[in-house]
Formats: C-alpha cells, sequence, structure tokens
C-alpha cells in the first residue's frame, strides 16, 4: 500500500527534533489513519480524537519504533487499537451519530458516493469489531492479508477466514439494504 | 471438496492472494460449478460498492492541531560538550588544544576581516587560511536546560583577536537568537561550521539573528575591526526566544 522508503530517515529527523520531518509524517498519514478510525468507529469526532491520539502515541513513543516493521503497520496497530478502545469506552457510538447521518447537506444534496459511504458504514457498524478491522484494513486501508496479520498480530490463515466471513455478513446486509446488486 | 473452499479462493482471487496452484484450482472449480459465477460476480460487487465510498476528508485545521499538540524527544546534550573543562581546571589546556585542533582540522569557514556584515551570501564560504586563528582559548560559556531549549554556548578567543561562538542546541520548535555586538567591538565574521543547519535571519552591525531548529552545531566567527582595540573586554548578549516569547537571556565575556 504505502511506498514509504523514506520513512525511516524521516523517523530519524524526528528523533532529532526536526519538526519538518513530522510535519510530512503527519501529513502522509493523518487522512488513512483517519479513515481507518472512521470506518471502525463509525462517527467523525471520535475518529478525529482517535487520529489526535494515533499520532501523540506514535511520536510519544518514536524511540520504541522497530524499523524492521513498516511504519505505517506500527501506526496502524496504534490507529487500529486506540479506535477499538475508544468503541469500548463509548458503545453508544455503535449508532451512527446524527451528524454523520444527515451531515450538513440533505439527501438530495448529497453526493451518490457520500450516500453510498453512510450505507455502508451503516452495515459495516452491525458487523462485529473483529469482522470490521478486518474488512476496513483490506478494503479502505489496501493492506494485503500479511500486513494485516502484523497489524492485528494474527496469522494470515485468520485474517483469510475472518475477511472471507467478514464479507459474507457485509454483502448480505447491503443486499438487504438494497445497496448492493446481488 | 466443499464450497467454502471455492469462496476462500474466491476472496484470495478478490484480494490478488492467489498462487499459481490456486489460481489452476479455482479455474477447475469455476468450470465444474457454474454457480460459483454468481458468487464470484457477488464479491467483485461488494468491491466495486466499497471502492465508490467517499473517503472521509481530514477536517480543517487538523493538521496544524496535531502538529502543535505534538512534542518531539529533544536530545539534551551531546556527548563530548565542554563543561567539563570548568569543572577541572587542570584539564582546561587540554580542552584549548583540543578546541585549536578541532579549528585547525575542521575547515572553519570565515569572511575577511573587512567583508561587509550584512551580507549573507558572502557570509559563507570562505575557508580560514590563517592558521595563527588556531591557537583558541575557551573563555566563557552558558548552559541552557529549559524544557525549549537545552545546550551550551562557548565563547573562545583566538590569538588574531577573532572570536569563535560555538552553539550547541537543542530544541523540539524554532528557536531564534539574537546575538547582540553592541559595545563588543566585534562585527560578524561568518559561520565557522554548521551553517546550512542553521537560518540567518538578519544582521546588521550590532545584532544578528538566528534560527535554530532541532539538534544543531554551529560556530559563528567574530572580528574585531582593524580599527577597534581587539585586546579590549568584549561582551556578547544573547537572547533565545521562541513562539513570539523570550526564553533566555544571557551574556558571555571575552576578556
Amino acid at each position: 500500500m504505502f511506498l514509504s522508503s523514506d520513512d525511516l530517515a524521516l523517523i530519524e529527523r524526528c528523533r532529532i527534533g526536526d519538526r519538518r520531518a513530522l510535519q510530512l509524517l503527519v501529513e502522509r498519514y493523518q487522512r488513512p489513519v483517519l479513515n481507518a478510525a472512521f470506518r471502525i468507529l463509525g462517527n467523525r469526532e471520535d475518529a478525529a480524537d482517535a487520529t489526535q491520539t494515533t499520532f501523540l502515541k506514535v511520536f510519544e513513543h518514536l524511540d520504541r519504533y522497530d524499523a524492521k516493521y513498516k511504519l505505517f503497520s506500527w501506526i496502524y496497530r496504534i490507529a487500529v487499537n486506540e479506535s477499538i478502545d475508544q468503541l469500548h469506552r463509548n458503545r453508544q457510538l455503535q449508532d451512527l451519530d446524527d451528524n454523520e447521518a444527515s451531515d450538513a447537506d440533505g439527501p438530495e444534496e448529497q453526493t451518490a458516493s457520500a450516500r453510498l459511504s453512510h450505507q455502508v458504514q451503516e452495515a459495516l457498524m452491525v458487523l462485529g469489531e473483529e469482522y470490521r478491522v478486518v474488512l476496513v484494513l483490506r478494503h479502505f486501508s489496501e493492506c494485503s492479508y500479511e500486513q494485516i496479520g502484523e497489524i492485528l498480530n494474527l496469522p494470515e490463515k485468520t485474517v483469510k477466514s475472518r475477511i472471507y466471513m467478514a464479507r459474507q455478513q457485509l454483502n448480505s446486509l447491503l443486499v438487504a439494504r438494497g445497496v448492493s446488486q446481488v | 471438496m466443499t464450497i467454502d473452499r471455492a469462496l476462500q479462493l474466491l476472496n484470495a482471487e478478490l484480494d490478488g492472494e492467489l498462487s499459481a496452484s490456486d489460481r489452476v484450482e479455482l479455474q477447475e472449480l469455476l468450470a465444474a460449478r457454474p454457480e460459483l459465477h454468481t458468487q464470484r460476480e457477488a464479491l467483485r460487487d461488494l468491491t466495486r460498492c466499497l471502492q465508490r465510498a467517499a473517503d472521509l476528508e481530514p477536517p480543517p485545521g487538523m493538521t496544524q492541531r496535531l502538529l502543535s499538540s505534538i512534542r518531539l524527544p529533544v536530545r539534551r546534550r551531546m556527548s563530548w560538550s565542554l563543561p567539563r573543562w570548568q569543572l577541572n581546571p587542570r584539564a582546561l589546556p587540554f580542552a584549548a588544544l583540543a578546541t585549536a585542533l578541532m579549528v585547525a582540522v575542521g575547515s572553519y569557514w570565515s569572511l575577511p576581516p573587512n567583508s561587509m556584515v550584512g551580507d549573507s551570501a558572502a557570509m559563507v564560504g570562505s575557508m580560514v587560511r590563517d592558521q595563527s586563528q588556531a591557537g583558541m582559548e575557551l573563555q566563557d560559556r552558558l548552559a541552557l536546560d529549559l524544557d525549549e531549549l537545552s545546550g551550551e554556548v562557548t565563547l573562545a578567543t583566538a590569538a588574531a583577536g577573532t572570536r569563535l561562538l560555538e552553539f550547541e542546541l537543542a530544541s523540539s520548535d524554532a528557536v531564534d537568537i539574537a546575538i547582540s555586538l553592541a559595545g563588543s567591538g566585534l562585527v560578524f565574521g561568518g559561520f565557522s561550521q554548521g551553517e546550512n543547519s542553521v537560518d540567518l535571519i538578519a544582521s546588521d552591525a550590532a545584532t544578528l539573528r538566528l534560527r535554530s531548529h532541532g539538534e544543531r552545531h554551529f560556530g559563528v566567527i567574530l572580528h574585531a575591526p582593524a580599527t577597534a582595540n581587539a585586546t579590549g573586554s568584549s561582551s556578547i548578549g544573547l537572547e533565545f526566544s521562541g513562539q513570539q516569547k523570550s526564553l533566555f537571556k544571557g551574556e558571555l565575556k571575552a576578556p
């Protein structure tokens, strides 16, 4: 997914206090982290909070980063854990918040992709966490099975079976909502 | 062969994770079981559906909020810093000798003494070839140990009346440094080293303004113009500021 051969160089620069390197890393990863958090949490504000906490933890523990792992795997692991923790802290987020459901525009003003995004998010939130997370990493973060295994510390075989089960469930939910064709 | 195996293969195909043998196996299954084509389309349709779902845009100002909330680690001090010289007076000559050697072999850079102060392009790049300047003697130092800034500044004098201000700084944010030369009888003569790691903001006859960011090591050469009394006492004012507030004020003296 992320081709970031210079991640390590940026990390080294951050370790000596170079804030320009920090900015480059934040700009590189904030959007994918925000989107992964949003798909797991189903709420914009909490996704932004989880993203902020993720980056705070990443840079607070920069000295613990082991270069044998890809940087994005490490960031995603923190982001996923932070999102799940936040989900547990606030179970009411199982329901989509009103802001997300309606947003600033009425349904007729929403773009087709925004409407679809909302319907997909509704269906995702019905899935169990373990299924939602693998689907988010696979489809929205475009991680390979191996990368997902590294992020979630799971065997690849488990990743495969979870993705398979998650797709079955999600497809059924979307078909029931008239979103998916089959 | 179970239906689950066929669907596993279809999922792997969708994700681009089929091995060569898996691919052969899947092709055989698809040929033998036409209903699998429907499953295959269903999976593809699901993927297209997820791909069309809009990405969330980071809210306005998010990057700045993130950047302002993150503090980067700051290395407090390099291992070869100078305080031990002053703790042990007997070590001082060796320290001075070490400084002289560093100056001699370190390809220090400066301007000729009569160069115009404030010409930043000319300030960098003239190599000091007069090795009489290598006879540096440590005169004073300032230690900095603030949350925003740490390190030290040393002032050394050379036989020719040239002063070397050496900065060894670490800061998590940009720090502005004002070097006040008013009344010192000295003028800015260029950078001895590290000129690429520090930004020259402005300079005039009285004040030199620099900006340092992160971990920086650089030296500033100060000359006594020919018309000035090079043997007189020099007092150099230093002020460090960051995020529009003064962090530290101090003075370095060379007798």
